[in-house]
């Protein structure tokens, strides 16, 4: 049976190495998919994914499992540190949109676009569009698994108005899947 | 709130419980039924496989760097010293021995506050040194054999629990000289004010001095260790200014020291020390309090208010001209301008929170909590928590502090289902009653045929207390899960947590589940209000404890300080308990909250802590010896002819009120000449005339020593030695102080030579407490032999 996150968090801030390593595999894979998702970059994505974790272990003490869920915790680190990165590398994320827009939609037919085979690139372009609030919780819901409540507590917003941002978020995204088929 | 907003979750969460995607778009509008596609491509967007080797070395690193973090605060306390170093350390001070006329030999032989300390002679007592006189010859070249004869609590589990009040002295190399305090094990947010009186965050092993504050943050502590060994802790949110610091270590002046808690909280490690001038004192805004030797905790609030808790021995705590003098498991509370309320006894305890409010409930006991409750990690229903409380004279025990252990493992249920009734205070929703409240967030106009989820907590006795139910679309069956306690195993149906949960030849049950275990439950609802479990997993639970301290009051049901609890055929019971002892009780909690004694000790008035010493008579109305005052009555048996001046040997004990009883007093013919001076020592070992110290040193025995006593391995003896004007020594007197209980009778059986005996039982011959003042060979039953092995006896006869 897995162990609650909560636990371990305690258990490492404990210094119990053990926790700190299963930390680590249960979350590493969901933070470089998000960071990836921000940076279209594996080897950068890879080294900031290393460089969370290494935040995670200095400011552990500083966690309290009462606040913010450990994910979101840890996406924050992410973020911020996506945003220190190309802060001073003056960096944005760069997609081809010849690559992204290779979409194919049937107006007649509402389950079309999403059947296409999105490519990833396509996808992290169009939220990378979106307004940024929206972004923040289609992230954390999608791509970082966060359940509503959780995602309340991360962006300290009530469960009704991140239902309300995830659906127009959603509606957002699929407009600018839709826009992005339109100009390819 | 728009209904298609409510829609897509709904239809979320159902995908989220393992519901297909087609089977979650059923009923959908067209562009609902898209977004649901896109958040179900979004979950499953492909990504770059991660780089193996760089995932295995990020987490090699991330293990060194945690290791490494961990090892900087473990080195503040450790600091890589065994005993035997703590004891070269302290023979490398050369403070083991010399004794001035006015120095005492403390010698703790009581039971309860130090536990184990049945044996001959504390380590404290080669700490005893005052205004030392001129050092014995060799002093400096004590042999490092003699290290562990005065180490004997090193090789046994019991034995070292006798010294862990001593295990503070471990840190005071840390500190440089007895004016500074060393800042150790920071965790968190640690700052200390600079003299310009900006605050810095400081890290491991910053030295303090007089005049300093310290303050920590959220989730922070950190460590003060002072010269002498004594210690002091600070909590999270917490401040405390270092108003004086002058350590001394025992024997080279009066130790002060004196703290200002500004608010927080604090513990308080404090060397015990027998002279009457040292002083640790702990001050809030308004009161104080002064320990000798003991632990204790003190919390302080903003507004003045000040608690102080005492675990080992005696803190004298004064504020608006009262004294009180609160002992071990004893604490006292005092608001801003009141004198400090009368010592009541503490409870602590561990367990599950099942009710949270002006009385929260935990492991079964209702507790009061104030404002004055000091509440750290937000613990709520289902969590475990540890308590510390304190008795009223009316009502639950008042609780001082409640810590979050361990968040509850899953206390929450959800689940799917057709309401079958709508009531005020609960509805049924399929087939089981789900209680409701008035902060229950539910849709409108559900009614009775509607499916509906329903999502919130299981409250203790297994009721599901419901926190939302929102009205659904769709009629398929639906999954459920939830944490609960087994109360009944059957071939067909479990009974968890008040639900019936039928069980079939596909449920994955995890082996070794009984009654009482808590487990997980998923599974699936059908038609029939079945509930169908998929899978039933054990719940790992904390191993919960507890201890009160208090008068019993009833054995028959077992209540000590107004707390009723279990007794088992196991629970170990001091013999001839009585209503109206005190007692200490400690135990577990069991997982149906109820308490259960795993020992009930009597804490004996005059057990408590006895203590010998010797000293000079300073007053005899009242008695005075070395500076303490002492308290005699009609059964102290005093020697006749004792004058000012002359030096005796005191028994004593520290009775509950903090007054030390004498309960003997014998005078000693020695006397003190100038250019002599008085040495403390442990006898290791007596070969004919010769005697064999702790240091190592060896004595012959001439015809003009005056011995007063029985000399044996382990006597504690006080030599009056003399320079000559050679710069010889010359031993005058030895006067055995104490001598150290005689150990049982050895078993019955043939000589160690003869290893079998007649009825085939084997013998061994073994050395008992090798090391120790109490060494000796001893032969018994082969099948005795493992016991005494594991508490560090060796094999062979002594050397």
């Amino acid at each position: 049976m897995q162990i609650d996150d909560r636990v371990l968090v305690q258990r490492a801030q404990q210094g119990n190495t053990q926790a700190i390593g299963a930390l680590y595999d249960r979350h590493h894979h969901h933070i470089f998919r998000f960071v990836w998702s921000r940076t279209n970059n594996q080897a950068l994505a890879e080294d900031l994914t290393g460089e969370v974790f290494t935040r995670m272990v200095t400011h552990l003490p500083q966690y309290q499992t009462r606040g913010v869920p450990f994910r979101a915790w840890l996406y924050r680190i992410a973020r911020n540190l996506i945003v220190d990165h190309q802060r001073q590398h003056n960096q944005h994320t760069i997609v081809d949109i010849e690559q992204a827009a290779n979409l194919s939609v049937d107006e007649d037919d509402p389950m079309a676009l999403t059947e296409t085979a999105l490519t990833r690139e396509t996808l992290q372009h169009a939220l990378g569009k979106l307004d940024p609030v929206q972004r923040e919780v289609i992230e954390l819901r999608f791509l970082l698994g966060l359940s509503l409540q959780e995602v309340a507590q991360t962006l300290d917003k009530t469960v009704s108005a991140v239902k309300s941002l995830q659906h127009r978020g959603l509606k957002s995204l699929r407009r600018t899947l839709a826009t992005l088929e339109i100009r390819s | 709130m728009s209904e298609s907003e409510e829609l897509l979750q709904a239809r979320l969460e159902e995908l989220e419980a393992g519901v297909p995607l087609e089977q979650a778009q059923i009923n959908l509008p067209p562009e609902e039924a898209e977004l649901l596609q896109l958040a179900t491509t979004l979950r499953t967007m492909e990504a770059p496989e991660r780089i193996a080797s760089k995932v295995t070395e990020q987490r090699r690193a991330l293990l060194a760097l945690a290791q490494q973090q961990q090892t900087s605060q473990n080195s503040a306390v450790h600091a890589g010293l065994s005993w035997q170093a703590l004891w070269a350390w302290l023979l490398g001070n050369k403070q083991w021995v010399a004794v001035g006329v006015t120095a005492v030999l403390i010698i703790v032989a009581g039971i309860g506050l130090w536990p184990g300390a049945d044996t001959a002679v504390s380590p404290e007592a080669t700490l005893s040194v005052a205004d030392a006189a001129t050092p014995l010859a060799n002093q400096d070249e004590a042999e490092p054999s003699a290290i562990p004869a005065l180490a004997p609590a090193a090789s046994t589990a019991s034995d070292t629990a006798q010294y862990t009040a001593f295990i503070p002295s471990l840190q005071t190399n840390l500190v440089s000289d007895a004016q500074h305090a060393a800042l150790s094990q920071p965790t968190g947010l640690v700052e200390v004010q600079r003299a310009d009186g900006t605050w810095t965050a400081v890290s491991y092993n910053t030295s303090l001095s007089a005049g300093q504050r310290v303050r920590t943050g959220n989730l922070s502590s950190v460590s003060l260790h002072f010269f002498d060994g004594s210690q002091a802790s600070l909590g999270p949110n917490s401040e405390i200014s270092l108003d004086t610091v002058d350590a001394q270590r025992a024997g080279t002046g009066f130790r002060t020291v004196v703290l200002t808690l500004a608010y927080g909280d604090s513990e308080h490690q404090v060397q015990f020390r027998h002279d009457s001038g040292s002083r640790y004192e702990v001050q809030t805004a308004s009161g104080s309090g002064i320990a000798r030797g003991t632990r204790f905790r003190v919390t302080a609030s903003n507004d003045g208010a000040a608690t102080y808790a005492v675990q080992e021995g005696r803190v004298d705590v004064t504020n608006a001209n009262r004294t009180v003098q609160v002992t071990a498991m004893q604490q006292t509370t005092f608001t801003n301008s009141e004198p400090p309320e009368d010592p009541t006894f503490l409870v602590t305890g561990e367990g599950i929170v099942t009710e949270i409010g002006e009385i929260w409930v935990i492991a079964g006991q209702s507790f009061a909590v104030t404002d004055t409750t000091v509440i750290e990690g937000d613990p709520q229903v289902g969590d475990i928590v540890r308590v510390e409380a304190h008795l009223q004279d009316d009502g639950p025990p008042l609780a001082d502090y409640i810590t979050l252990l361990q968040p509850a493992p899953d206390n929450r249920f959800h689940l799917t289902g057709i309401v079958d009734s709508i009531g005020g205070d609960a509805w049924v929703i399929a087939g089981q009653t789900i209680a409701i409240s008035t902060t229950t967030d539910i849709d409108e106009d559900i009614v009775v045929g509607d499916r509906v989820y329903v999502a919130g907590v299981i409250l203790p006795g297994g009721e599901l207390q419901a926190e939302t139910i929102e009205r659904l679309g769709d009629d398929e069956p639906y999954p459920f899960a939830f944490t609960g306690v087994v109360q009944a195993i059957g071939d067909d149906t479990w009974m968890i947590s008040g639900n019936e949960i039928t069980i079939t030849e596909t449920t994955g049950i995890e082996p070794g589940i009984v009654v009482g275990d808590l487990v997980h439950v998923t599974g699936f609802i059908l038609d029939d209000d079945t509930w169908l479990a998929d899978e039933i997993t054990l719940v790992t639970a904390v191993d919960a404890t507890f201890t009160i301290s208090g008068i019993l009051e009833s054995m028959d049901p077992w209540v000590v300080a107004g707390l009723p609890f279990e007794v088992e055929s196991w629970t170990v019971i001091d013999p001839e308990m009585a209503v109206g002892d005190l007692v200490r009780v400690n135990g577990r909690i069991r997982s149906d909250g109820t308490w259960v004694a795993t020992e009930i000790e009597r804490l004996d008035d005059d057990t408590l802590l006895q203590i010998i010493f010797v000293g000079t008579v300073d007053g005899m109305a009242p008695w005075v010896v070395s500076g303490l005052p002492l308290v005699t009555d009609e059964e102290s048996l005093i020697d006749d002819d004792i004058a000012v001046g002359d030096l005796v040997r005191v028994t004593a004990v520290i009775r509950n009120d903090g007054t030390w009883l004498a309960t003997r007093i014998e005078q000693l013919d020695t006397v003190i000449e100038p250019g002599c001076v008085a040495i403390t020592a442990v006898i290791t070992g007596i070969n004919g005339d010769q005697i064999i110290l702790s240091n190592g040193q060896t004595y012959i025995l001439g015809e003009d020593i005056v011995i007063d006593g029985e000399i044996q391995v382990g006597s504690v003896v006080l030599i009056i030695a003399c320079a000559n004007d050679d710069g010889t020594i010359t031993i005058i007197s030895i006067t055995v102080i104490y001598t150290p209980p005689v150990e049982p009778p050895l078993p019955p059986g043939p000589p160690p030579e003869d290893d079998d005996d007649d009825n085939g039982t084997v013998y061994v011959t073994i050395c008992h407490k090798p090391g120790t003042p109490a060494e000796k060979t001893m032969t018994l039953p082969q099948s005795a032999l493992d016991g005494h092995l594991g508490h560090g006896d060796t094999l062979g006869p002594c050397p």
